[in-house]
């Protein structure tokens, strides 16, 4: 289910923070839960229209320091894994391929082929139009659908 | 606790979502601002020679900046209030450069004759001292809806709210203030907006935790 993916793909993040911090296998553990807590208490903040990766990613960020700063105050998160949040405010920053296409077989088939299309391959909207041969427009309303979908199935049991 | 008991526990009470935090910080403003321009029309109240003013250059100029700017950093706040989004920032220069060109303006117009005396105005203290009381309410609702928001910069977010909550109060002081010049403005609305921006700052390291 949608929860599981969303886990792991925060205890990829959090492996990272807690490698550079000397960390335990436990208080990664303790970064995810708080993460999916957060983004249980705090769904109403992600924007339906906005990629799923960089709020996900934002919040662990945010539980990774919160529990980096509680374990005494060495607060080492250097500064090149900050590299890719600086640059994340525009396009990048997606869930990794595997977890979308897993993500992905949720949906139907067009929208599926379409999110894959987009978010794995990298097209753009436009050269995903061109490829399902529909309009530029469509393209939009159904990435806007499969991402309505997927949060739908991740606030609710997947 | 196993991070799938964790899991299975949140599966069973997903459901009902709150409403996006832009809906609660606006309905919090709608409120706050309301108290504060209560206040302003029970303390001070338009000026005197309102009618007049209100037909020169310089006292609608300030107005306007005063109220662009808050208009401009309402979105700043509620994009800081959600993880990961993009926040308008830079369109808060568009603000700082009408300032600037007023003030050039101002000096280029009216001559640099008597600039420091429009500077320092008739009454600067009075400008410091009701900025942020009119700033008051904006601001306790503000950081009221925003415990309701998720922001991953707690301080930044508070400063901004900071910005904005000041803007309200120039522009709700602005319109019983007699000093007009943007000189007057850039010194003295600035620093005052300076002084709500720095205490919002310090509120939201402390308030804005989740």
């Amino acid at each position: 289910m949608l929860l599981d993916e969303l886990s792991r793909f925060i205890r990829q993040i959090a492996r990272r923070s807690a490698a550079n911090a000397q960390l335990s296998g436990a208080d990664v553990e303790d970064i995810v839960q708080e993460t999916l807590l957060a983004i249980h208490l705090k769904s109403h903040t992600w924007n339906e229209n906005e990629l799923l990766g960089p709020w996900v990613r934002a919040i662990t960020r945010y539980k990774s320091i919160d529990i980096l700063r509680r374990r005494g105050g060495r607060l080492h998160v250097p500064i090149d894994d900050y590299s890719e949040e600086l640059a994340a405010d525009s396009d990048e920053t997606q869930l990794p391929a595997r977890d979308i296409i897993r993500m992905a077989t949720i949906l139907p088939e067009r929208q599926k082929s379409i999110v894959v299309a987009m978010f794995v391959d990298g097209l753009s909207t436009g050269e995903a139009a061109a490829r399902f041969a529909m309009t530029e427009g469509a393209v939009r309303v159904n990435v806007h659908r499969a991402l309505a979908a997927l949060a739908k199935k991740f606030g609710d049991k997947g | 606790m196993r991070t799938e008991d964790l899991i299975d526990g949140l599966a069973r009470q997903a459901g009902e979502q709150a409403s996006p935090v832009e809906n609660r910080f606006g309905l919090a403003e709608a409120a706050g601002v309301t108290v504060a321009v209560g206040l302003f029309l029970a303390v001070l109240g338009p000026r005197a020679d309102f009618a007049d003013a209100i037909n020169t250059p310089w006292y609608p100029i300030k107005l306007l900046i005063m109220g662009g700017l808050a208009a401009l950093a309402f979105p700043v706040v509620t994009a800081l209030a959600r993880p990961g989004a993009s926040v308008p920032a830079t369109y808060l220069l568009l603000a700082a450069a009408a300032l600037a060109a007023a003030m050039v303006a101002d000096l280029v117009l009216v001559g640099a004759d008597g600039a420091s005396g429009r500077m320092f105005g008739r009454n600067a203290t009075s400008c410091m001292t009701f900025i942020p009381i009119f700033a008051t309410a904006p601001f306790l609702a503000a950081f009221i809806a925003l415990r309701h928001g998720a922001p991953t910069r707690p301080g930044l977010t508070g400063a901004a709210v900071g910005l904005f909550c000041g803007a309200i109060g120039g522009f709700l002081y602005g319109i019983f203030c007699p000093d007009d010049s943007p000189l007057f403005v850039v010194v003295w609305y600035s620093l005052a907006i300076a002084i709500v921006a720095a205490a919002g700052f310090i509120v939201g390291r402390l308030a804005l935790r989740w």
